[in-house]
């Protein structure tokens, strides 16, 4: 071998061994506020705060707002993906399960990986979608529809390990982004309509392994079983189907639990049901649970707790503590410490009829005759909830909380309900009222108290997320096909832009090149935009 | 190695009637017990627009020989079940596999209405109708301007007593698709219309001359929905007779297949 020879393959080794610059490591995620310019994980940060620390995009120039390119999917379900951002890299997911890659200079797709989701795979109680990816080093995560977990490696779409993870056939499924940690990838299921057992999942992020799972409903013997009649634990419903968040600091897992089953028939499951429509602290390397608060024991509305949980430190009532807060769907906004699951604070931000109010340990007092009847039973907030898995977006800063918020009634209906596996297993539903009689709203609470700030209205009820950013300002979308920007401050309305399909999912902000982005899916595409060039940006509007 | 025989398909044909959903009996044959069911269900659920016992209201009356989306009983099964898209058929987003069955049987056991014997006179209806101007906000069979309901086969889909409502009380049994919109710009022009579409940001009409308009609701000084009074309302003035044979006119509209008659 000439030396030239030797040299050249000592280099090529060298390039292979070597990490590659753009590598996403923990600590980058760890830290992925310093790293304002890439998007690396579902809500954004670890706290889940959805606010992007780039402040380009401004109360000032946001009117300016234009697209700057827009990536069509060619599929028809819904795409409800928040992008992530990488090293110039968008990654989307694309209904069902399809995962593509895509230049974010100019949307034009790198590669795409389809897992292929057979046509008779079971989605009962939610659509054919894929909310998001997790990544870590140079690999993507992602769950399918049937229920597989997959790892892609990220330059090129190519499989690194697929880990089939629950049954598709009794109603599991993937649509959640995971969440990648130190090694590790957590991973929720879908399937609470189809009375699954739910339970919430972590894997070796390089072989695909189970590292541990903690089942959401106790199995007999276990603690918080007693809470279930008979055999009813073991359709129990208690999906773990939207994306939690984690303290690297405590070690602990914030996830959100779903609903119990049937949905809204529960006279075969008496008691509280644990843990569903909780949220639950979870030791990171041992799944082993060490709080659990439920905002809505023995539910028989279909409220399930599944709405992003953001991690706040703040100053309350004169100390310092970890707090963890959430809007939930049955209308109650909650202040936790998230040390020790104590409960703090619950505020009503929307219409209910349901509660008369929470109890100083935060559990509701029911109003009687609020359940579900045969005949029906007319009850507020809907079965969609005052808000749902839309995220809200947290702004340090102003200390706002902004809640995609549904004002809306429902009447509720009773029904048999019999498990068969792989069908829905509801037991009632509901009525909706005329499109006319309900509206939806972006509101902003004051986080520690859950008081309103202001609110902007929106002619239907949210189904988008909402993005906050250090310009000031909020943006969000409505299911007609606005995509919308609001002063952080006052709620008053900058900027809007028809996007021609539902926003039915949460925006991102990102930045290439000393450029900001906003990206966010809505119908069946990517719509990605910045500020067009005027008078006081020294560019030229001709 | 074991010879492929008759033991084998034997087997595979007792595992492919296994695997065959149970709904292959035909509604028609639902037991009683079933059909009894599914009318308990429907009375709940479906009665509020299709009327009790199917007569029709605000949806279309189900008691007539052909339901035209739903010849095939799967697809009347698929229709209780998802509803139909692009009309105010929702899905039922509650019912189980059986009561959606026993609705769909139900509703096959309804049978024929016999042809309601109206008191009024058709074809005095008939020139009321053009008389009274309806044709300048109702199409029928391809006459007139659309800004209300294409009439054409209104006869078919609702029953007298709604068509009668819908004359002489609007507000009561319109549809929120032909809402009555009144607004006022910046400069203080006021606009009267139906609306055709809105959302957060915009609203779009048509208006009383028939023309497409759209706005931006920040650049309105008032943006009304009347629910009390319509444009319908001026319609409201007839005598007994007169709207009996309107109705009567109108329950003969069938649709291009029946033909009016």
């Amino acid at each position: 071998m000439t030396r030239l020879r030797l040299l050249g393959t000592l280099a090529l080794i060298t390039l292979i061994a070597a990490p590659a610059p753009g590598q996403v490591s923990y600590s980058r995620l760890e830290n992925a506020d310093d790293d304002p310019d890439a998007w690396l994980m579902y809500s954004g940060n670890y706290r889940s705060e959805r606010f992007s620390r780039l402040d380009q995009i401004n109360k000032e120039n946001v009117s300016r707002l234009r697209p700057a390119w827009i990536y069509q999917t060619g599929t028809i379900g819904r795409v409800e993906v928040t992008p992530l951002v990488a090293d110039g890299v968008m990654y989307i997911a694309e209904p069902p399960s399809t995962v593509a890659a895509l230049d974010a200079h100019t949307g034009r797709r790198l590669w795409r990986y389809d897992p292929i989701v057979p046509d008779e795979t079971l989605n009962i109680g939610f659509p054919r979608t894929n909310r998001g990816i997790a990544i870590l080093g140079d690999t993507i995560f992602f769950g399918t529809l049937d229920a597989r977990l997959i790892a892609l490696d990220r330059t090129q779409g190519d499989v690194r390990w697929i880990t089939q993870i629950a049954d598709n056939a009794v109603g599991y499924a993937v649509t959640a982004a995971p969440l990648a940690v130190d090694g590790k990838v957590i991973v929720g299921i879908s399937g609470g309509e189809a009375g699954v057992r739910g339970f919430l999942d972590a894997y070796d992020a390089e072989t695909g392994e189970r590292v541990w799972r903690w089942w959401s409903v106790p199995a007999e013997g276990e603690p918080g079983n007693d809470t279930w009649g008979g055999d009813s634990w073991k359709t129990g419903g208690g999906a773990t189907w939207l994306t939690g968040s984690y303290d690297p600091e405590l070690g602990l897992l914030y996830w959100p639990i779903g609903n119990p089953a049937p949905d809204w028939n529960g006279d075969s499951r008496p008691g509280d049901n644990l843990y569903t429509d909780s949220l639950v602290a979870l030791d990171v390397n041992t799944g082993e649970m060490k709080w659990y608060f439920q905002y809505t024991p023995h539910d028989v509305h279909d409220w399930d707790a599944n709405q992003i949980p953001v991690l706040v430190d703040a100053e309350f009532e004169g100390t310092m503590r970890k707090l963890v807060i959430h809007a939930n769907r049955n209308a109650f906004y909650y202040v936790l410490d998230r040390e020790t699951g104590q409960f703090l604070r619950a505020t009503q931000y929307a219409t209910q009829t349901w509660a008369e109010r929470i109890d100083e340990n935060g559990r509701p007092v029911r109003i009687p005759g609020t359940s579900p009847s045969e005949e029906g039973t007319l009850v507020w907030p809907s079965l969609a909830g005052s808000t749902n898995w839309y995220s809200p977006a947290y702004d340090p800063g102003r200390m706002s909380l902004f809640v995609p918020t549904r004002e809306m009634s429902s009447i509720y209906f009773k029904s048999e309900a019999e498990y068969e596996p792989g069908t829905p297993f509801l037991g009632g539903g509901e009525r909706r009222p005329d499109a006319d009689e309900t509206y939806g709203a972006v509101r902003a609470l004051d986080a520690l108290t859950g008081e309103l700030k202001w609110e902007f209205r929106q002619l239907t009820p949210a189904v988008s997320g909402v993005l906050a950013t250090a310009g000031g300002v909020v943006i969000s979308g409505t299911q007609e096909g606005n995509l919308f920007a609001l002063d952080a401050d006052t709620g008053a309305a900058l900027w809007d832009f028809y996007v021609g399909g539902g926003v039915r999912a949460a925006p991102m902000s990102f930045a290439l090149d000393g450029t900001q982005y906003i990206s966010v899916a809505a119908g069946q595409s990517i719509f990605t935009f910045a500020v067009a060039p005027g008078a006081d940006a020294g560019g030229n509007d001709d | 190695m074991r010879k492929k025989g008759p033991g084998g398909l034997a087997l595979l044909a007792a595992l492919l009637l296994l695997a065959a959903p149970a709904a292959a009996q035909p509604l028609a044959d639902a037991g009683a017990e079933d059909v009894a069911h599914g009318k308990r269900v429907f009375d709940i659920h479906c009665s509020r627009c299709h009327g009790l016992d199917g007569v029709g209201g605000e949806g279309p009356n189900l008691m007539r020989e052909n339901l035209r989306r739903s010849t095939e009983d799967d697809a009347l099964i698929e229709i209780v079940d998802n509803g139909i898209a692009g009309t105010d058929m929702p899905g039922h987003g509650s019912l189980n596999t059986r009561e959606i069955r026993n609705v769909a049987a139900y509703v096959r056991s309804l049978g024929v209405a016999p042809r309601e014997d109206l008191p009024g006179d058709p074809v005095a209806g008939k020139e009321l109708y053009e008389m009274t101007l309806c044709s300048t906000c109702h199409i029928v069979n391809g006459e007139g301007i659309a800004m209300g309901p294409d009439l054409s086969d209104v006869g078919l889909l609702r029953g007298s007593v709604y068509l009668r409502e819908s004359i002489q009380d609007p507000p009561k049994v319109v549809n929120p698709r032909y809402r009555t919109v009144l607004l006022e710009t910046a400069d203080s022009r006021t606009v009267m219309g139906v609306r055709t579409g809105e959302d957060t940001f915009t609203i779009q009409l048509i208006d009383e001359a028939g023309r497409h308009r759209s706005f931006r609701k920040s650049e309105l000084r008032e943006l009304q929905l009347l629910a009390e009074e319509s444009m319908m309302m001026s319609y409201a003035d007839f005598t007994d007779q007169e709207l009996d044979d309107l109705v009567a006119y109108l329950a003969t509209l069938r649709g291009p297949e029946g033909g009016s008659e």
